[in-house]
């Protein structure tokens, strides 16, 4: 069976532009975002004082 | 998401989002659009590829500059995750398409607010688990 993805091509200075945009899809998804702790932590840290209820973290 | 490490955690990340009805999206700096060519050689897998043109950003780097300049546990947050990302990237297997020294790095510190790269040792910022 054929499994789809859908891959977000980018410029190295848009990642963070990117994970605010999904933080901020109003689609009524949630999104898991894998990334090691230590993104997590800085992105949880700065995206503390915006509403993020529609993404949550995956860490490996 | 990054890219995962090896073909089979991809593989297998697929197979779950499939079977939960889920999609998968797969952040990719531009530079490394090959491995899309080859993940759908070793995974069945169909690819679309989404990009954003640079005026429908909202400019969120300047905002983190601020940020971590002015507060220093940001700024120690933003050092470690710059730091735990260039190492995930360098500890990929597809060390043919997935190059350090082929990232601008300029840019990819302005990402997380710097404005000079900072300098990154091997291998500390990556837990114990990860290394494995």
């Amino acid at each position: 069976m054929t499994q789809q993805l859908k891959a977000i091509l980018i410029e190295p200075n848009q990642r963070s532009e990117i994970l605010f945009s999904l933080a901020h899809h109003r689609t009524g998804h949630t999104l898991a975002l894998f990334a090691t702790e230590h993104q997590k932590t800085l992105y949880q840290d700065v995206l503390l004082s915006v509403n993020y209820n529609n993404l949550y973290f995956a860490t490996f | 998401m990054d890219v995962p490490r090896t073909f089979e955690l991809m593989e297998a990340l697929l197979s779950q989002a499939t079977q939960s009805q889920q999609s998968i999206f797969l952040v990719l700096f531009k530079i490394d659009k090959k491995y899309l060519q080859i993940l759908s050689k070793k995974v069945s897998v169909e690819s679309s590829i989404m990009t954003f043109s640079a005026n429908k950003f909202v400019g969120i780097n300047d905002k983190i500059r601020e940020l971590v300049e002015k507060s220093y546990d940001i700024n120690r947050a933003a050092f470690y995750a710059y730091g735990a990302f260039i190492n995930y990237y360098r500890a990929n297997l597809l060390t043919r398409i997935f190059r350090t020294s082929q990232i601008d790095v300029e840019r990819l510190a302005r990402s997380y607010g710097f404005t000079t790269p900072p300098r990154v040792k091997e291998g500390n910022f990556l837990t114990k688990k990860a290394q494995k």
